[in-house]
């Protein structure tokens, strides 16, 4: 997959992993495995981007006598994933119209 | 790898970023791995999880670089800059504690060339005295009976005789000091230039 699409969809992918409540770094590398190639290492560089854009936040809790990140998507977070399903309904229209017309063709 | 050494290694590698991006990069990876044990994994294979410190580090250190954070690279040119001028101050120490020695042998090297270029123009000089004794030499045996008028004619004669040798051997041979000059000042300039070879050669370096 093309490099910049794919860290254009990681960083979306998080944001949908905290859309419905905070979550902390593990639990999001566990979350989001199923669906895409994400490690513990790959994921802190997402974290700190989307923290420095704002569209996170981030608080420490304590847990189990240690401190522990949790994540917390803002306002733009959200707007940012709307806008990305805004975006993949143009997409998913145009490779609809690719693939529809290339069995035209047959 | 346990993980208290993992993170000081981890720590070391990335002395380059500033305090608080090392301070919340470490804390991550602490918890990473904290997390890792949780779930059920040994503190090893929880470090192994991670990846190479070495590799991490590369990684932490480039995003960091990407997002135009103030990685302080000038630290990293910095160190190496350091190395450069501390390699100098040390050169420069050396050159200072062994200066009676190099000193001396230069000046003796210096010598020893010079005196080479000296005996080479001599040997110049020496092909020349012989052009100008041979051309004073015919010189003088043709005008010599013009001038002393003897009234020999075999005493003439010889003297004619020699002074054509005379001339004859002294146009030869300024073709031979002519080439001696040019082959002389030849293996000057190049033996100049093999001299200062090695200071060319460092300048080609630096560029």
């Amino acid at each position: 997959m093309d490099i910049q699409m794919k860290r254009g969809l990681l960083d979306v992918c998080v944001l949908a992993a905290i859309r419905d409540e905070d979550s902390y770094g593990y639990q999001i590398v566990k979350d989001l495995q199923p669906f895409v190639d994400i490690s513990e290492s790959t994921l802190y560089p997402i974290l700190r981007r989307l923290e420095a854009a704002e569209l996170l936040t981030v608080r420490a809790v304590e847990h189990n006598g240690r401190l522990r990140k949790y994540y917390r998507i803002t306002e733009s977070g959200r707007a940012r994933i709307a806008a990305f399903a805004d975006e993949w309904k143009e997409i998913m229209a145009i490779y609809r119209f690719v693939t529809g017309e290339a069995t035209k063709d047959e | 790898m346990n993980k208290t050494v993992f993170l000081d290694r981890l720590d070391g590698l990335i002395r380059t970023l500033p305090y608080e991006e090392r301070r919340a990069t470490l804390d991550y990876y602490t918890e990473m791995i904290e997390d890792l044990i949780e779930e059920g994994k040994t503190e090893e294979e929880a470090v192994a999880a991670l990846g190479e410190a070495e590799a991490l580090a590369e990684q932490i250190l480039k995003t960091a670089e990407i997002q135009g954070t103030e990685t302080e690279t000038d630290t990293d040119s910095k160190p190496e800059q350091q190395k450069k001028n501390k390699m100098s101050a040390g050169t420069i120490v050396l050159l200072v504690a062994g200066s009676p020695l190099w000193i001396s042998l230069a000046v003796s090297a210096l010598a020893i060339i010079l005196s080479l270029y000296i005996v080479l123009w001599s040997l110049v000089i020496t092909v020349w005295a012989v052009e100008l004794a041979l051309g004073a030499g015919a010189l003088v045996t043709l005008l010599s009976p013009l001038l002393l008028i003897s009234g020999r004619a075999g005493e003439m004669l010889l003297l004619c005789g020699g002074g054509l040798v005379c001339a004859g051997l002294a146009i030869l041979w300024f073709y031979v000091s002519k080439w001696a000059s040019i082959g002389a000042w030849k293996l000057s300039v190049w033996g100049v230039r093999m001299l200062m070879k090695p200071w060319r050669r460092k300048e080609q370096n630096d560029e």
